[in-house]
């Protein structure tokens, strides 16, 4: 994984794609702390539904 | 489906909700325009929520953009996936089982019909216990993150044998509250938890208990031994 910037341990982190990393800007790289990650995973057992309500 | 949000529009959803969650959230967000870009296998689901294994790992949080139809749905599935399965893993594997064991047996109350009415519907299968903490992150998903001055309490630990409604949100704002203040890790991993391990059997335990408590066994004339006679 390559990271785009060091931060607390307790702020989210987003798991990008190769391509989004390279075309990200310094101020996005900086807001989001992007992480590349082009793995599948295993899909969950469980869920959220999105509602059609809105 | 052509007119879902896109991935960028989730991604600023997202760091929105952490921010208002003060960026307490130790957990890696993994937001894609489809399931497939996720899973490999197409999917209409909005999320996943992917459990640390141990407290030296991160927990990641999955969104499916295209999946949701506005920007209102991404944020439910957000409170669902963090507020729901993140902060029910903030207690301890003894305090969740005593949660869910109170979701559990909450399913004739009147205010968690709805609730438990869609879990059914989705999760028939599933274990009693998976399907409690799918009510409790059923909830989670219209939880007022900011309750004006609202004090709140962990009902759903003091207040066990009554478990409403008002009882998994005051307790869900109570825990959100905590979170923000930096004073809540996650604590039951999959090994520790009710619906892996050694408490696989809880839904069993649970209903068997409840069976009994359902179906009290008949009382039994009790007889005095014979008194022997005094020499």
């Amino acid at each position: 994984m390559n990271s785009g910037q060091t931060t607390k341990p307790e702020a989210p982190r987003f798991l990008v794609t190769q391509e989004e990393f390279d075309k990200a800007t310094p101020e996005e790289t900086n807001k989001f702390d992007y992480v590349v990650d082009e793995d599948l995973m295993e899909p969950p057992k469980t869920y959220s539904l999105p509602e059609d309500v809105d | 489906m052509g007119k879902g949000v896109s991935k960028e529009a989730a991604k600023t959803i997202a760091i929105d909700f952490v921010n208002s969650l003060n960026y307490q959230v130790p957990l890696d967000f993994k937001i894609r325009d489809s399931w497939k870009e996720l899973y490999g296998v197409d999917g209409i689901g909005g999320g996943g929520f992917h459990s640390a294994v141990s407290n030296n790992e991160r927990g990641i949080v999955t969104v499916a953009a295209n999946n949701h139809r506005s920007n209102a749905a991404v944020l439910r599935t957000l409170q669902h996936e963090i507020l729901g399965h993140y902060l029910v893993n903030t207690y301890t594997p003894q305090e969740k089982r005593a949660a869910i064991a109170g979701i559990m047996a909450s399913q004739n109350e009147p205010s968690l019909k709805e609730h438990w009415q869609k879990v059914n519907a989705q999760y028939s299968e599933m274990p009693l216990s998976i399907q409690a903490e799918e009510v409790f992150a059923s909830i989670a998903e219209r939880v007022d993150i900011n309750p004006l001055n609202h004090p709140t309490k962990d009902l759903l630990l003091t207040e066990t044998s009554s478990i409403n409604l008002n009882s998994v949100e005051s307790s869900i704002q109570h825990r959100v509250n905590l979170l923000k203040a930096g004073e809540l890790e996650q604590k039951t991993f999959p090994n520790t938890d009710i619906h892996s391990g050694p408490f696989a059997g809880f839904d069993l335990e649970l209903r068997a208990t409840e069976w009994k408590r359902n179906h009290p066994a008949p009382e039994v004339q009790t007889q005095s031994p014979p008194q022997s006679p005094r020499g």
